[in-house]
């Protein structure tokens, strides 16, 4: 594992990969086990849902709005808020590691001394960012798939993979801010501020829309808007949206390229 | 030949002072190079402009014949390198950390590494957070030696080091020259440079101040001399004695002589022992006392 920067990144993001990925299998396995007492009183809260105004309901619970469907239950629950945040945090804290931990850690230098090469550095850290996120990616999916099958309550495979995919575009959308911001500034702090930043921001704006005739206009903005907003799952596979998404991150590492291979690195 | 490193008009400013102003510095290749001044002097700074870790704000620094910015890869690849700050991964092991090393380097003979680690007695199974600052500084020289590089470039390679240690250092150091490597080595440890260096540089606020053979500077070195006679002895016949400096005479009944003398000593000796002499002190000269006089002067006598 220690053969160039890619497998020692790799190598060094096991540990938080195992941990978040626990955290996640945890979380989905206690949801889907109270889903079937949720069903039951279904009729109460579809009935406290249905007299939210339209906008709220369709800004927080999906278009739908369903709570009581497996796939409304499971958009409300996890795919709304919750694993939007699970993969931005967890890309921008890969990210920060990437670049900006390595400067600060004093590492890079004796990295770049040893022919690595700005370029492929970038390259090779980017690319273990790409592989730890999707493999969050790949658990979350796996444990939806698993818990919503013990439930009782398929969802389907495909159904899941295409939303888990979207999320973990999103992630790394986020993430590469973080790694573009830490790799031309040098500075962790700063790479998680942007990152953090952007994703409230876009967050908002994109709930916000669908509130306000005003600031929807503006929806296209938000990488929320690509990425599902709060229904992922059910939607099918918005190619436009996945291509956004991947656009900006290629935009993002692009730009660390140009922005790091410039400056000077710090002792 | 080409020049190991040839710096032209090298200047990098950091806002207001610090850095370094219109470096002309030439190191030829095979020589041992000493690159010698005191701390924020601009050592560090030209090291990681020599490495492209930090862009010159003018001129350029070829390296191996390369310019230092537009040929990085292929500078590095030649190069072995010492930072003066080192910091490694805390939670991989010595062997580790070499072996990640030599990878990232490629072309590096683990045996090197195994010869080197065992005369440098480094610890190799122990975690890096668990080493002394001079036991991490032992993995930085061998990660600097083991690829048998054509230019070494090492910061303040001794610090921290223990006498032991640094004795083998010295070795090393030969070795690369016996085995026609360069070596560019910076240091404000003046024996140091003195012991292991062909020619050094003086710096001091970014600016060359002079450039010397190590053998033509103990040469022109500056003694303070102490004779004391067994009767007193006119000081008067001291003055104007080749290399003589300053004369002064104390000591009960003036029989005490002290002579600042400049080069060679012969004319001095000679005429000293036109009285009875009972004893006689030279301080050896160092290479800090001629550094100092560069300082002190502002480097009017630099060469």
């Amino acid at each position: 594992m220690l053969r160039d920067a890619f497998s020692k990144s790799l190598r060094d993001q096991v540990r938080p990969l195992v941990m978040w990925a626990l955290g996640v299998a945890f979380y989905v396995a206690l949801l889907l086990s109270i889903y079937p007492s949720i069903r039951h009183s279904a009729g109460q809260l579809q009935g406290y849902i249905g007299s939210l105004p339209s906008a709220v309901r369709a800004a927080f619970l999906g278009p739908g709005g369903d709570f009581s469907s497996p796939v409304g239950f499971v958009n409300v629950e996890l795919l709304s808020w919750l694993a939007p945040v699970v993969f931005i945090a967890f890309a921008v804290s890969i990210a920060a590691r990437a670049l900006a931990g390595e400067e600060e850690n004093g590492t890079l230098s004796l990295l770049l001394t040893h022919t690595v090469g700005r370029r492929r550095l970038v390259l090779q850290k980017y690319a273990a960012m790409v592989v730890i996120v999707v493999a969050l990616g790949v658990v979350f999916w796996l444990a939806l798939l698993v818990a919503t099958a013990i439930a009782g309550t398929p969802v389907g495979a495909g159904a899941l993979a295409e939303a888990l995919l979207r999320l973990t575009l999103l992630g790394l959308a986020v993430g590469s801010v973080t790694f573009a911001v830490g790799g031309a500034i040098g500075s962790r702090q700063a790479g998680i501020a942007a990152g953090a930043g952007v994703g409230v921001a876009m967050y908002l704006l994109n709930t916000l829309a669908q509130m306000n005739t005003t600031i929807r206009p503006f929806r296209f903005l938000s990488l929320f808007h690509y990425s599902g907003g709060a229904s992922p799952l059910g939607q099918g596979l918005d190619v436009v949206g996945v291509a956004v998404l991947l656009a900006t991150s290629a935009a993002l590492l692009a730009a660390t390229l140009v922005l790091f291979e410039r400056r000077d690195v710090r002792v | 030949m080409t020049a190991a490193i040839r710096t032209e008009k090298l200047t990098k400013s950091y806002g207001k002072s610090r850095g370094i102003v219109t470096l002309d510095l030439e190191v030829e290749a095979g020589e041992v190079f000493g690159f010698l001044g005191p701390n924020g002097a601009g050592k560090t700074t030209t090291i990681r402009v020599l490495l492209d870790l930090i862009r010159p704000t003018t001129g350029r620094a070829l390296v191996l014949g390369r310019d230092s910015h537009r040929d990085t890869l292929a500078i590095q690849a030649r190069c072995g390198y010492l930072p003066g700050e080192l910091r490694l991964y805390p939670n991989l092991t010595g062997r580790e950390t070499l072996r990640y090393l030599a990878n990232l380097r490629g072309g590096v003979e683990w045996d090197r590494v195994d010869e080197l680690g065992e005369r440098l007695d480094c610890d190799l199974t122990k975690k890096v957070a668990d080493l002394s600052s001079g036991n991490k500084r032992k993995l930085g020289l061998v990660s600097a030696f083991m690829a048998r590089p054509e230019l070494l470039i090492l910061d303040e390679p001794t610090s921290g080091l223990d006498p032991l240690v640094q004795h083998e250092f010295y070795a090393l150091v030969d070795e690369a020259r016996d085995t026609g490597q360069t070596v560019f080595l910076s240091s404000h440890v003046l024996p140091e440079v003195q012991r292991v260096c062909d020619r050094v540089a003086f710096i001091r606020e970014g600016e060359l101040i002079a450039l010397e053979d190590v053998s033509s500077l103990t040469g022109r070195a500056v003694r303070e001399i102490e004779v004391v006679f067994a009767e007193a002895v006119p000081p008067a016949a001291f003055e104007g004695v080749a290399g003589v400096t300053q004369v002064s005479v104390d000591g009960k009944n003036a029989t005490t002589l002290r002579l600042t003398v400049t080069g060679p000593l012969d004319a001095v000796i000679k005429k000293v022992g036109e009285f009875r002499v009972l004893d006689l002190t030279s301080r050896l000269p160092d290479l800090e006392d001629v550094f100092m006089t560069f300082y002190a002067d502002g480097g009017d006598d630099a060469a």
